[in-house]
């Protein structure tokens, strides 16, 4: 009697344990990360080397008869594609047959393929760049039943479980046979288990092999049959079923596996496939297919003639199909990401409006502004760079470091991040928590405030001579420039183009430390930062991400928008649950922006970045700033070209000297980088307010081009010096103008 | 209700002008749920049909590309998202368009537009800014961003600011 009741409670524990699980959330899905999509239209600047690129990293397979879905097939240079349906947050983009042609590195028609009209915009489906994972590593992407083909659902009857829609959950006869066998055998050699019984098995039940789990087994499989429709157990098994390891991470469901062994969906296979994926369920390692492919070749075959033998194929089918190769992507890489800088920025921006389980549990689709082609051109330039400058400065091997952030200069996407010079390990982020003095980086923020202020043009004279400042207690600091010279009275945008030191500390002595700091917030920079004297040299610390951003904002006519790596968050069932939409705050007036960016811009023209010309393609207009620290500690070169912001940042982590300049080391890793993207030359226009005036470098007084050494320089409407300098006339030309002014005659 | 009606006549000046003239550590990022501010019902979904293609003169480096098709597809299925009062995904488009071309002071001005329609007047002011920003030359285009202007400060309280902006339109 004790024994019914103690009996009847199990039975009753055991039904909650399944019931809880199977309606309660089944499984953790981790968020999937994605790059942008690829968007193609007449005009688009991309090579067709790199889109072929880009569809082998998707999982495009080359195929000249183009009848599988995600295939391409190049002729020079024209590139036709099967695409796949991809669903987006606002829509749908269709399966399409395109042929794509190239001219000038870039598309110069797209046409559907058959009828030949013109398409005016594609968007590829987006390179998935990573994972979010939960604590266990399972990993699986979630299929239905009704996405799932029916050849494989009966492939896996003829296998797993023939009777599946005609039995209770077990089949004793089964477990009879089973036992029989096993016990002649005196081991473990026959399952006899049912689809249930095994999803009941992997749901609640270690492992180990006893008669009491094999009893529990038995009684919850009767459960989960009694509560539950047979295609929501089948449906629960595709997607649970383990099916394969990389790494850490196991690979769990049918969705995943077809991805994980031949790059494609689940609807996508073919039966040689399906075959194969059925054979492999028995032992996932025994049977791997990348590392016993004979073995895994003879199980396939094995299904294959199993499925012959029960009528599911004919037996041409069966002939053809066992002669076909295993068909297998090579495996993808173990770890959750290739790009785990970047998604380190994305797990950061996502933790303010997430939870860090729901991240790893929710199967969220998470759509982010990464763009591969930028961040191979990104990895590839500061690896080879760093080793060439290793080589030629006989640097200790393998301490020099590095890192890059690449974003759209107008609305601050991020679209390349590297945190070190290995460039898939994890670790150390350098690009986020590398905190580095910034040097003269931060000059350009000084000279915008002066500008801005109202009492300085890019003429005004500035004092170069050697200053001494009193720091109190006895103590004096003689600030110097690069060059030990000091150069008397300079130009302000000369102090700035050649990165002039003591005028510098001069210029921030009179514009006040809190001026400046509050103009680098202004730009974006959040972090507090000392008033000393020497803060207009960059003796405060940052990181390249927080250079970036105030870069960012110069490259966008001193509009900030916050950098941001996502785009949208899906759910898993891929409706839209948030946006994070362009935003941008004026901070500064485009006009004072325009006087720095031309001074920016000469820069590398004739200032410290004029070496950078003969990196970049002839036309290829940039502006930019070099920064080095005492004992050439860090060496920095930020800049945009008229799409894109970078920052460069190349150092050891001991802080040991790397013995560059920001012209030796960073300037060249920009310079490989911005030479191998499509990027847009950055073509300043004036604003309305804005005039052009002949500078005497001397004086900073009116010139003409008579005078030796004379500049062209943008002006604010009304700024410009009134006074002719000597070469131009002096004071005669002085009563002629102010003559002229009279009637409203304009130079 | 004035404000209101103000807010449809500037919008629908943008609307027009887009509709005729245009076929040719840090601070966290906002975040926008889709579908705030919609009207599900009137959901357009842009589907990609085949257009006939304006054919693009070649192009120089200093030049940026021709993107005529694409850009102006974009640029009316936003039009039609702002007609039918779905802000959010006008907004998406128009960024869309603006990752194609992004120095377009009309694609900014649209986007602005959109804003203002939504009431989030800094962000209206700030997009109509950087309209004129990119303006250059193009009196028309930079009094619509001013009318913008006008109506956020107006709505804000501004009135100072709103008159000048005002002022600057005319």
């Amino acid at each position: 009697m004790l024994g019914t009741i103690v009996m009847a409670l199990y039975v009753v524990y055991l039904d909650y344990t399944v019931r809880s699980q199977f309606e309660g959330k089944r499984w953790s899905v981790p968020a999937r990360v994605y790059a942008r999509p690829l968007e193609l239209y007449s005009g688009s600047q991309i090579r067709p080397n790199e889109l072929v690129r880009e569809l082998k990293k998707i999982g495009f397979q080359s195929n000249s008869r183009l009848n599988t879905p995600a295939s391409y097939w190049r002729t020079g240079n024209d590139v036709h594609l099967v695409t796949r349906e991809f669903q987006f947050w606002d829509s749908t983009e269709p399966a399409r047959k395109i042929s794509i042609r190239f001219s000038d590195n870039e598309v110069a028609s797209l046409r559907q393929r058959g009828s030949g009209a013109d398409i005016d915009l594609v968007r590829l489906e987006p390179l998935l760049i990573g994972g979010i994972y939960p604590a266990h590593k399972e990993d699986r992407l979630l299929v239905q039943l009704k996405d799932t083909p029916e050849l494989l659902v009966k492939t896996l009857f003829a296998v797993e479980d023939r009777k599946f829609y005609s039995h209770h959950g077990v089949v004793p006869s089964a477990i009879a046979r089973a036992m029989w066998v096993n016990l002649k055998a005196g081991k473990t050699v026959q399952g006899g288990s049912t689809i249930t019984q095994q999803l009941v098995k992997n749901f609640f039940l270690t492992k180990q092999r006893s008669i009491v789990r094999k009893v529990n087994e038995a009684i919850m499989a009767l459960l989960v049959e009694w509560h539950y429709e047979k295609d929501e157990i089948l449906e629960a098994y595709l997607n649970e079923v383990y099916l394969g390891q990389s790494g850490q991470r196991a690979i769990h469901g049918f969705g995943l596996a077809s991805n994980f062994y031949f790059g494609r969906r689940i609807k996508e296979l073919n039966v040689a496939q399906m075959a194969l994926l059925a054979g492999i369920i028995k032992g996932p390692s025994y049977y791997d297919p990348r590392r016993h492919p004979k073995r895994a070749t003879k199980r396939r075959n094995l299904v294959l003639r199993l499925m012959y033998e029960q009528g599911i194929i004919s037996k041409s089918r069966y002939q053809k199909e066992k002669r076909r190769s295993l068909q297998l992507i090579p495996k993808p890489r173990a770890s959750a990401t290739q790009y785990p800088a970047y998604l380190d920025l994305v797990r950061r921006q996502l933790r303010r409006d997430y939870r860090d389980e729901d991240l790893r549990s929710e199967g969220l689709q998470i759509f982010t502004s990464f763009d591969p082609h930028i961040q191979w051109q990104a990895e590839s330039s500061l690896q080879k760079t760093i080793k060439r400058l290793e080589k030629q400065r006989k640097l200790p091997a393998k301490k020099l470091q590095g890192a890059v952030v690449v974003t759209s200069s107008e609305q601050g996407e991020v679209l390349a991040v590297v945190g070190g010079r290995a460039v898939r390990q994890g670790g150390f982020n350098r690009a986020l928590d590398a905190i580095r003095p910034i040097g003269s980086l931060i000059k350009p923020a000084v000279y915008l405030e002066a500008l801005h202020s109202g009492h300085y043009t890019l003429a005004s004279m500035l004092d170069d001579s050697r200053l001494t400042i009193d720091l109190g207690g006895g103590e004096r600091w003689h600030p110097a420039n690069y060059d030990r010279q000091y150069h008397g009275q300079v130009l302000l945008r000369d102090a700035l183009i050649h990165s002039y030191n003591v005028s510098t500390v001069r210029l921030g002595l009179e514009l006040g430390g809190d001026r400046i700091a509050d103009a680098l917030k202004q730009l974006g920079i959040g972090r507090s930062m000392h008033r000393y004297p020497s803060l207009p040299l960059g003796t405060a610390a940052f990181s390249p991400v927080e250079v970036t951003q105030m870069y960012q904002t110069f490259s966008a006519s001193g509009f900030r928008s916050p950098l941001r790596t996502i785009r949208e968050v899906l759910d898993v069932k891929g409706k839209a649950l948030q946006r994070y939409p362009l935003t941008v705050q004026k901070v500064f007036s485009p006009e004072s922006v325009y006087l720095l960016n031309s001074t920016l811009q000469s820069v590398v023209d004739e200032g410290t970045a004029r070496g950078l010309n003969h990196r970049l393609p002839e036309g290829l207009t940039v502006a930019g700033k070099t920064g080095t620290t005492d004992d050439l500690r860090d060496s920095w070169f930020a800049g945009f070209t008229g799409s894109h912001v970078a920052v460069v940042w190349l150092g050891m982590d001991d802080n040991r000297a790397a013995s560059l300049t920001g012209a030796s080391g960073a300037m060249q890793v920009w310079g490989s980088m911005m030479a191998n993207i499509r990027t847009q030359p950055l073509s300043l226009v004036a604003p309305a307010d804005v005039n052009e005036q002949w500078i005497d470098r001397k004086s900073g007084l009116r010139g003409s081009d008579d005078c030796e050494d004379a500049v062209v320089l943008p002006f604010l409407a009304g700024t410009e010096p009134r006074q002719y300098a000597e070469c131009a006339g002096g004071a005669f030309a002085d009563t002629v103008g102010g003559f002229l002014n009279i009637f409203g005659t304009n130079e | 209700m004035i404000v209101e009606k103000r807010l449809l006549a500037i919008t629908s000046v943008v609307i027009l002008l887009t509709g005729c003239g245009s076929l040719g550590t840090q601070a966290p990022a906002p975040v926008e749920e889709p579908g705030q501010a919609d009207n599900p019902e009137q959901r357009i979904t842009v589907a990609p049909v085949p257009a006939t293609r304006i054919s693009p003169p070649k192009t120089t480096a200093s030049q940026p590309p021709q993107t005529g098709s694409a850009l102006s597809k974009l640029r009316l299925a936003a039009l039609s998202e702002h007609r039918s009062g779905n802000y959010t995904r006008a907004a998406a488009t128009l960024e869309r368009a603006l990752r194609i071309a992004p120095r377009d002071a009309k694609l900014w001005q649209q986007l602005a537009s959109v804003r203002l329609r939504q009431k989030k007047w800094r962000l209206a002011i700030n997009m109509a800014a950087k309209s004129n920003a990119l303006a250059g030359d193009r009196p028309p285009l930079q009094r619509t961003n001013w009318l913008i202007m006008a109506e956020a400060y107006r709505a804000l309280g501004q009135t100072s600011k709103a008159k000048e902006a005002m002022q600057r339109a005319r």
